[in-house]
């Protein structure tokens, strides 16, 4: 059978937004245009979202956001990420370290409604010469005043999965 | 049935599915919202307005060896759709470039002197971000080349057709750009309803009290 011209156009359409979410990122850009990503090579994240309790997959909060950096490296190719497991606390003053922590504050200021995860980056505004922009620092915040377990298969309401949230 | 009307019910299909991704919210970069429902946004917002951006003032804290950079907005106030803003309103945002580096956070929407909008804050100074559920709280008025009209769009750039809509994913990237390639301007709620049906939704639940 012959597909209609609007049925192409709803295939394409939904193929390309159901694609947003598996790939689950764009590049960011800043206001003149230019691209931010990392020097290649390997980012090291700390994760500290501590070991205990053991979750609904077997997974500790640590372990599946881990797991999650594993699946992000099958798709990247000039960078890979490497979850370090630190002992639980919040995300320290400086130092320019990558960390994942979880607060009930964005560095003192509050959620807000309906906010389950923030990342912040810094980067440099030296353009590189191809116009891009370094990424220096990355840090991601889960909102602590949620409900966080790990588990496959369907969502539950009001109980949200570390692994799916750190994967997007 | 016509084009568009397959698009429009393929990309409500589109857009279910992702909300069957997970009521953790989609992503836009890597800052992760619940999508509101339109009643929940109205009634959760301190104050909504319809307003021009007018400067952007970054500064800097100092919280131990870590440098945090905020963006004070000033919002010329052209209308005011329910509550009662300050006057005059500067919004904060946590995010600016100070010196040679600028702090982001991921996937929230940027102000830009000159634009219009229709902005549902909440918690300004308070939050992170001064709007109710982050990108969901942010309405930029566009104005069509060819007519002139003006209408409302979600804050991707994709027309709000309906209000229905305020709680369906946001697209980025590639999804959002063909979104906002296929839409219809003219089925585009203009800035005059939005303010009418936040104002009706607002009174609701005053009538109601």
């Amino acid at each position: 059978m012959r597909n209609k011209p609007g049925q192409r156009w709803a295939v394409l359409l939904t193929a390309l937004t159901l694609a947003t979410p598996l790939v689950g990122y764009e590049l960011m850009r800043i206001g003149e245009g230019g691209i931010i990503y990392w020097n290649n090579g390997n980012i090291t994240m700390s994760i500290k979202l501590g070991t205990t309790p053991i979750l609904d997959d077997g997974s500790n909060f640590s372990s599946s956001v881990q797991a999650a950096m594993l699946q992000w490296n099958a798709q990247i190719a000039n960078v890979q990420f490497v979850g370090n497991i630190a002992p639980a606390g919040p995300a320290t003053d400086g130092g320019g370290g990558n960390e994942i922590v979880f607060s009930d504050t964005v560095f003192g200021k509050a959620f807000g409604t309906n906010t389950l995860a923030v990342a912040t980056s810094y980067y440099s505004t030296a353009r590189r010469s191809n116009g891009s922009y370094r990424r220096t620092q990355s840090d991601i915040i889960f909102n602590s005043n949620r409900t966080w377990n790990s588990y496959r298969g369907s969502t539950r309401v009001g109980v949200h999965d570390i692994r799916r949230v750190a994967i997007h | 049935m016509n084009i568009r009307d397959h698009f429009h019910r393929w990309a409500r299909l589109a857009a279910m599915a992702l909300c069957w991704a997970g009521p953790a919210g989609v992503p836009l970069g890597a800052t992760t919202v619940i999508p509101p429902e339109f009643p929940e946004l109205v009634h959760g917002s301190d104050y909504v307005v319809r307003a021009r951006v007018k400067q952007l003032v970054c500064e800097s804290e100092m919280r131990g060896e870590r440098e945090l950079i905020f963006t004070r907005i000033e919002l010329e106030v052209l209308d005011v759709i329910a509550g009662a803003p300050p006057q005059p309103l500067w919004l904060i945002m946590l995010g600016g470039r100070s010196g040679d580096r600028e702090l982001v956070v991921e996937g929230v929407p940027r102000f830009q002197v000159g634009d219009e909008e229709i902005f549902f804050v909440q918690g300004n100074g308070r939050n992170f971000y001064p709007l109710y559920a982050v990108m969901y709280g942010k309405y930029p008025v566009r104005r069509d080349k060819v007519t002139g009209r003006e209408y409302v769009t979600r804050s991707n750039g994709v027309p709000l057709r309906d209000v229905s809509e305020v709680t369906l994913p946001l697209a980025a990237g590639p999804a959002a750009e063909l979104q906002r390639r296929l839409a219809h301007v003219e089925d585009a709620l203009s800035p005059a309803e939005f303010s009418r049906l936040i104002r009706k939704q607002r009174e609701s639940v005053q009538h109601a009290e």
